[in-house]
């Protein structure tokens, strides 16, 4: 038996993976807790849950779009988050123990912890911005961006000889994507893509199963928890052309209520709640299509049910992921900021039609699930621990 | 004749033409484009369509058109302050009648 211990941002889309990976390491016999913000993680993981609190403060992890929203990200979130869980979070280490440390990409301090502790460590990427350098062509953004980790390395104390970039352990980084996805781009050798980690996330209870029309096909807008900012003028877009489809499919969308239209301008049958039970909707075949802002977790869970998508990238990793995605045939990609309700009509009509980008959607999916998931990245975490005893 | 196309007539028509076609745009989008428009934050063009607009200005105006080794020697601030008229004065050919049109 080995002792885990998952450190994670306070975003509920980096959270709900790690969800899968503990109860699969659970179920080995293994221990696992989380340490975090327990205001943000108790709701997600559950009063059972094991949760060490670094306690809380409001960070504004994503705001905008493009080269805004990452500096947003880095200065507005990754460092001063960072900053503010250091000492916590080392004595949560102290007084767990855990044989093995994994790290999310966003919370680097947690790396440094390790180190310090000598505890191995791997990274867990979530989502596709730090797996293959999409900013390479940016090499002074890529310097921005590691000036500040080890700007955190040397404020930790730790030896300027001893750098290790934070987001990559060299041991084991845990990548819930796979080639099906990324294409056969060569990762070192210590990157393991595991693929999605399917778990699902708490639903709205009174989603209202008896109003989906089994005679309609269904089309699910989901644009992600966090994207309220800037996602209200996209949702009356989005309503439009839900409009626009006809009678003949019906809308599900999952939304904050505030962010949509009043429920008078909605097409005739739509779904709208704030959190649909999307991993159930999918698995009982009950959704044609998605359209989504490009995360990880719902591009992930929608093609490992073979479902195609029509992705308007918002910000960070998504433009990268919606660009994987139409390579891959597994759906279209539209500009968020700039899609018409016509051009998206258009989109949502041209997967739903086209038999290629279901078969597509297929296709990435076995091969992301074939990558193992939960299953896989316990099994490295597994080696991991093991190799250290 | 509004104001937006008087402000849009100072961008080079054929620079507009990239820019809409990179940035998947609606027709009249082009015009709100002027030099002084940011890539990022006014345009809102994410990595991709500057990936593909990095394309179309080499296939259009030739080698020296290179935007992405324009962006590679950029930091952050440079980056989030780089307007159409920098792409008109840093890669396009100088203004000057041209009746082929093509790239010179």
């Amino acid at each position: 038996m080995s002792r885990f211990l998952l450190v994670v941002p306070p975003l509920a889309g980096h959270v709900h993976p790690t969800v899968g990976i503990a109860r699969e390491l659970s179920s080995r016999g293994h221990q696992v807790a989380w340490t975090g913000s327990e205001a943000v993680l108790r709701p997600l993981l559950g009063p059972q849950a094991t949760v060490l609190p670094t306690g809380s403060r409001i960070f504004r992890a994503q705001s905008g779009h493009g080269l805004g929203a990452l500096r947003t990200l880095w200065e507005g979130f990754i460092v001063p988050y960072a900053r503010f869980t250091s000492k916590t979070l080392d004595r949560a280490t102290a007084e767990y123990r855990p044989d093995v440390v994994v790290v999310d990409q966003h919370t680097p301090a947690g790396a440094l912890i390790a180190h310090r502790h000598g505890l191995p460590w791997a990274s867990l990427a979530p989502g596709a911005m730090e797996v293959g350098r999409p900013l390479r062509g940016l090499p002074k953004v890529e310097s921005w961006m590691t000036d500040q980790l080890t700007a955190l390395w040397l404020r930790a104390g730790l030896p300027p000889a001893e750098y290790v970039d934070p987001r990559f352990s060299p041991e084991l980084v845990l990548a819930l994507t796979a080639p099906a996805l990324t294409g056969a781009e060569p990762y070192p050798e210590q990157f393991a893509l595991v693929g999605p980690v399917l778990t699902e996330r708490p639903a709205d209870p009174s989603f209202p199963w008896e109003r989906l029309d089994r005679g309609r096909r269904r089309v699910l807008l989901t644009m992600g928890t966090l994207a309220a900012d800037v996602s209200a003028d996209f949702h009356a877009r989005a309503v439009r052309a839900l409009a626009l489809l006809g009678d003949d499919v019906q809308a599900l969308v999952a939304a904050p209520a505030q962010s949509l239209p009043e429920p008078a301008e909605l097409p005739p049958g739509t779904v709208a709640v704030e959190r649909a039970p999307v991993l159930e909707l999918m698995s009982r075949g009950l959704l044609d299509a998605v359209v989504c802002h490009g995360g990880m977790n719902t591009v992930g869970e929608a093609l490992s049910h073979g479902i195609p998508l029509v992705v308007a990238p918002i910000r960070h990793d998504q433009p990268f992921v919606a660009a994987q995605v139409e390579a891959a045939g597994a759906g279209l990609r539209v500009p968020f900021a700039r899609v018409t309700p016509d051009g998206l009509a258009a989109a949502v009509r041209t997967v739903l039609d086209r038999p290629a980008h279901r078969q597509a959607a297929a296709a990435v999916g076995a091969g992301l699930r074939s990558a193992g998931g939960a299953v896989a990245a316990a099994d490295r975490l597994e080696k991991l621990a093991a190799a250290r005893r | 004749m509004n104001d937006h196309t008087l402000t849009a007539a100072r961008v080079r028509p054929e620079l507009l033409a990239l820019l809409a076609q990179a940035a998947g745009a609606p027709p009249g989008w082009a015009e709100q484009v002027t030099p002084e428009s940011r890539l990022d934050a006014d345009l809102l063009l994410d990595e991709c369509e500057l990936a593909v607009l990095a394309q179309l200005l080499r296939e259009r105006f030739g080698d020296r058109a290179d935007l992405a080794g324009l962006r590679a020697g950029l930091g952050l601030d440079a980056l989030e302050a780089l307007t159409v008229g920098d792409l008109e004065r840093e890669l396009l050919p100088a203004r000057a009648p041209n009746p082929a049109g093509g790239p010179r």
